[in-house]
């Protein structure tokens, strides 16, 4: 066997083998950065090429991109607020802050080296691992499952902000918006108001676009700055580097979790991430900083989510159950080259099991080798003037929405849920506890009814059950005592009963929501409506809480409104509707002229408009915009929504 | 009179243009040529699914035996159970053979049982190629059963299964089971992987595998001694027989099974329901479609294609696992399959009707 080991590595090691691996590398930084796009459209541009080639040339190309899109998501989520792939919602809560500080060189200077040590580590586990994962992974039936979902939902009460009701009714209102779809034990359409789209549910992906980048978006264009707020780029990327080390307890301790979470089949790294955070705030003292620029806020989920592409590859090589997304496209692969994964693959591929380790060891080194290299010069976006950057964003995450299932109604859905994302972050509505209770909904869901279908109630005699259950206790524990670290109440800040009107319409919207859920719910049988209905009452009665302590003249927590926090002199001229405005102009565009059209024009207006830019480099910048998606559309084989001019008349590609 | 003229002329001209027409189309035959076109074919299904390996591993043989070598570019539209996808090629797809979608089981019984979301007319469209997939129903070997004969003994003990949902893939078993008397216990929202998983962990008794996913895993774990394989669904040969699985010769299908069981052949609305499902999932498990205006010499060069690259011994050699033996039905040959299972007699839809709402409390 440990000659086997060294072969792998050897064998990676010569010129062709290095170049396949270096060039899936270098492509999975790329689709990595690219929101909406992640490994699953990185490694099916793959697929086609695969087919029949060499395995020891083509497992170290797909792995190399698998290993790295977790990586390179860091440089949206930091620099610009967007997550690039959903295992980067974490990084942002922390991340962009600090590059609103003009830190972000040493935040993403933090983030690669967390990523490498997590992505190293995970390849070394994976290794380590592959005589006894079996029994382990074996060991983890209905029953734990659960748990470990309930596990992962205890994280909230850490993420809770200022006021523990209000994030508890996020929480609520992300298991009812993930409940969305067919029920897992009946497979009746929940929500879905008859239509095909929402038969499916909301794409995760649309979900973190709308509760993190839009929001961003709309603030920073309000204030009319450059997204860093100071004109000098702080100290640099070695500096993140150092405190990674500094941390390094933290680092392992969150790869690990990114570990094991991944190597659960379902769960993946926009689970992991979010327990990482969780586990950071649980067992810290000083969180006076988190959520605010605190560096162990960015290296946390880092460390978590490329470990968690070793632990996603223990189900997929020695069971053939895809532990991700983008691991069952990896599978495909897999089968393509005639390398059968699965009970024995082990015995049957060894030498190719080992050359896939190697693979993932390596190619996070090259991958966050390649990003520390170009976070310094990167991270000078910050400095450039806003309006110039957001056109740019604004078509490429609603690009990124598309690509969840190419439909108009992604388009949509990016939008109604980004108002919603703005009004939650203006009025203090935990973001975070909205997206852990959506990606674990359907989840807990199936897990709950699973496990009393199989067990009875009897599945809480189970030693792991129990070890579990122990765990949760403490977590909810420290989550009870946790005093999160709030500006005082004063009569002038933000939390105080002045002006309530916008804040008690946004309740009275979300109150009314939850009561159409009620009558969504008895349209249905038993095993489909009890989830939501437990859900959907439980919220009611903490908003309806809400609502009693807003009614109160004083203030309190559960007031919150940003508006109150500009300075006299330097509140924006505009509101937020009025770059919603300009968000829907982008929709507009498309409806008439499609997606790529549409992008030169309302990029080109945008320049002209809001950046004042002269006509001409305005319309370069549309140009540049036209020139990037049609190369996205050709090389990833992509299709871009339609508008009017396409229905009335048969247009040359790319604006077909 | 005049008027009488002039239609005479037109009908002549007419005439004349309609036999002139003849060889013209005849020449189009000769000409239907892809060089440097790119073909688009539809998954309805993530990337990696089984339906877009099977697309990708038949592309590079389709593309050396379609005249003038096309490249044949997938692209996936994911979601809602194929519908979206299978809709979307119905209105965009232009009929000239450089559109062709994939379809799985899943959008034969979607275009089946749910018609409301459903714009895509499925037994209009062109079949070019149709690969039935089987599937194996295997035992945990605590319940006690060597195998088929003494399938007898699972009855009145407590059997868990576990699935997708009931209106899913798993109706060809669920309907077995139904017929056979078996005691049931079902445990939906589960993928097929992690359902292999569960049985493993002693969770579920009871399982099945489609036939590569047998014989990778579960064929390792009856080699442990933890299952006993029980019966194939069997696959319809052209005479409309159901015969054994060319896979697995030596397990018994179903159909036999249940004449072992009740001593007479199979007959009633809920045996055609169990047939019908059948033919959904096994025998219309992954097929290759062209739109349905598709001119018939674009349509006969594809099925030509098709026929010759499943000849081909480098087909043999890369891609034969893609297709496992099964018997393959280009062009016409597979029209019958699909119209038997897209046409369900009432007496067959009444039958899944109570039997989906008694049993599952589902309503379709």
């Amino acid at each position: 066997m440990y000659d086997m080991i060294v072969t792998g590595l050897i064998a990676l090691l010569d010129v062709e083998h290095f170049a396949f691996l270096f060039a899936g590398t270098m492509l999975g930084l790329v689709v990595g950065i690219l929101p909406g796009l992640g490994g699953i459209a990185g490694l099916s541009l793959l697929l086609p090429f695969v087919y029949g080639k060499d395995p020891t040339l083509v497992l170290p190309m797909m792995v190399g991109l698998l290993a790295v899109t977790n990586t390179s998501d860091t440089f949206p989520a930091v620099l610009m607020g967007i997550p690039g792939t959903s295992g980067a919602q974490a990084t942002v809560v922390d991340g962009f802050p600090l590059a609103k500080r003009g830190e972000a060189a040493r935040a993403l200077g933090a983030a690669f080296s967390a990523s490498m040590i997590g992505g190293v580590f995970g390849a070394l586990i994976l290794t380590l691992s592959i005589y006894v994962a079996r029994p382990l992974i074996l060991a983890v039936g209905f029953g734990e499952q659960l748990m470990l979902i309930i596990l992962a939902l205890t994280m909230v009460g850490m993420l809770t902000g200022a006021s523990a009701i209000k994030g508890l009714a996020m929480c609520g209102l992300g298991l009812l918006l993930g409940s969305i779809g067919a029920a897992p034990a009946t497979g009746e359409y929940r929500l879905s108001f008859d239509t095909v789209y929402l038969s499916d549910g909301i794409p995760l992906v649309i979900v973190g676009l709308a509760m993190f980048a839009v929001p961003e978006m709309v603030e920073i264009l309000r204030r009319g700055q450059t997204i860093s707020e100071t004109a000098e780029l702080g100290s640099g990327t070695l500096r993140g580097f150092w405190e990674t080390l500094r941390h390094k307890w933290l680092v392992l301790r969150c790869s690990a979790i990114g570990l094991l979470i991944g190597a659960m089949p379902g769960l993946g790294s926009s689970v992991s991430t979010w327990i990482a955070y969780g586990h950071l705030a649980q067992t810290t003292k000083d969180r006076e900083m988190l959520g605010k620029g605190d560096i162990r806020g960015v290296i946390a989920p880092e460390s978590a989510n490329n470990a968690d592409n070793g632990g996603a590859l223990i189900p997929t090589l020695m069971f053939g159950i895809p532990g991700s997304g983008s691991m069952a496209v990896f599978l495909g692969g897999l089968i393509l080259i005639g390398v059968e994964p699965g009970i024995g693959m082990i015995e049957r591929h060894l030498d190719l099991t080992f050359l896939i380790m190697w693979s993932l060891a390596l190619a996070n080194v090259i991958g966050t080798g390649t990003c520390l290299f170009l976070a310094k010069p990167i991270a000078r976006l910050t400095l450039i003037r806003y309006a110039v950057i957001a056109p740019f964003m604004i078509v490429i995450i609603y690009f990124g929405a598309y690509q969840a299932t190419q439909s108009w109604y992604d388009l949509l859905a990016l939008f109604v849920l980004g108002v919603l994302g703005m009004y939650m972050k203006r009025f203090g509505w935990s973001r975070p506890a909205l997206l852990i209770g959506f990606v674990l909904s359907m989840k807990l869901d199936a897990a709950v009814y699973q496990s009393v279908q199989v067990y009875g109630a009897s599945f809480l005699e189970r030693t792991g059950v129990l070890i579990l259950l122990g765990l949760i206790v403490v977590s909810i524990f420290l989550a009870a005592r946790m005093k999160p670290h709030r500006e005082a109440l004063t009569s002038d800040g933000p939390h105080a009963p002045a002006n309530k009107a916008p804040q008690m319409i946004f309740l009275g919207v979300l109150i009314a929501c939850f009561g159409y859920a009620i009558y969504d719910a008895f349209r249905l049988t038993f095993l489909a409506r009890v989830f939501p209905l437990t859900v959907t009452l439980s919220t009611l009665v903490l908003l309806g809480a809400a609502a009693l302590l807003s009614l109160r003249k004083r203030p309190a927590y559960v007031l919150y409104d940003s508006e109150r926090e500009w300075a006299a002199n330097a509140a924006p001229q505009r509101g937020e509707l009025h770059y919603q405005a300009w968000i829907l102009g982008l929709i507009g565009a498309t409806a008439l002229f499609g997606f790529v059209l549409g992008t030169f024009v309302y990029v080109a207006t945008f320049l002209r408009v809001k950046a004042r830019s002269a006509w001409r480099p305005a319309a370069l910048g549309g140009l540049g915009a036209v020139i990037l998606f049609a190369l996205l559309s050709h090389f990833l084989v992509l299709d871009y929504p339609r508008g009017i001019l396409q229905s009335l008349a048969d247009m040359p590609w790319p604006f077909n | 009179m005049d008027k009488v003229m002039s239609f005479r002329i037109a009908a002549c001209v007419g005439m004349t243009c309609a036999i002139a027409g003849l060889p013209a189309a005849e020449a189009i035959a000769q000409k239907v040529d892809f060089a440097g076109k790119r073909v688009e074919a539809i998954v309805p299904f993530q990337p990696g699914g089984g339906s877009d390996v099977y697309i990708r591993a038949l592309a590079p043989h389709l593309e050396r035996h379609l005249p003038g070598n096309p490249t044949i570019i997938v692209r996936n539209v994911p979601g809602g159970g194929s519908i979206p996808g299978a809709n979307q090629f119905q209105s965009r797809a232009k009929p000239d053979g450089l559109n062709v979608i994939v379809v799985s089981a899943s959008t034969v019984s979607n275009f089946v049982f749910q018609k409301s979301k459903v714009q895509y007319d499925l037994d209009k469209w062109q079949p070019v190629l149709l690969s039935p997939q089987g599937a194996v129903l295997y035992a945990a070997s605590g319940l006690g059963v060597k195998g088929a004969q003494e399938i007898a003994k699972l009855k009145g003990q407590r059997l868990v299964f576990g699935g997708g949902g009931p209106t899913g893939a798993e109706m060809r078993f669920t309907i077995a089971f139904e017929l056979l008397g078996l005691d049931v216990k079902y445990v939906w929202g589960v993928q097929r992987g992690p359902t292999r998983l569960a049985f493993e962990r002693g969770e579920f008794n009871i399982n099945y595998d489609t036939t590569p996913a047998y014989k990778k895993n579960a064929s390792q774990l009856v080699k442990a001694g933890k299952a006993v394989p029980l019966f194939t669904l069997g696959i319809q040969d052209e005479k409309g027989n159901i015969v054994r699985d060319p896979n697995f010769p030596d397990l018994p299908t179903f159909t036999e099974v249940y004449e072992r069981m009740h001593g007479k052949k199979p007959s009633g609305p809920g045996y055609e329901a169990w047939k019908a499902v059948m033919q959904m999932n096994v025998m219309a498990s992954k097929s290759i479609f062209l739109p349905t205006d598709t001119p018939r010499p674009v349509v006969e060069a594809w099925r030509a294609a098709a026929r010759n690259a499943l000849k081909d011994p480098e087909f043999e050699k890369l891609a034969a696992s893609i297709v496992e033996g099964y018997p393959q039905f280009v062009g016409e040959a597979a029209r019958p399959i699909i119209k038997e299972a897209t046409t369900l007699s009432p007496a067959v839809q009444d039958w899944l009707r109570t039997f989906l709402k008694t049993k599952h409390d589902v309503t379709y």
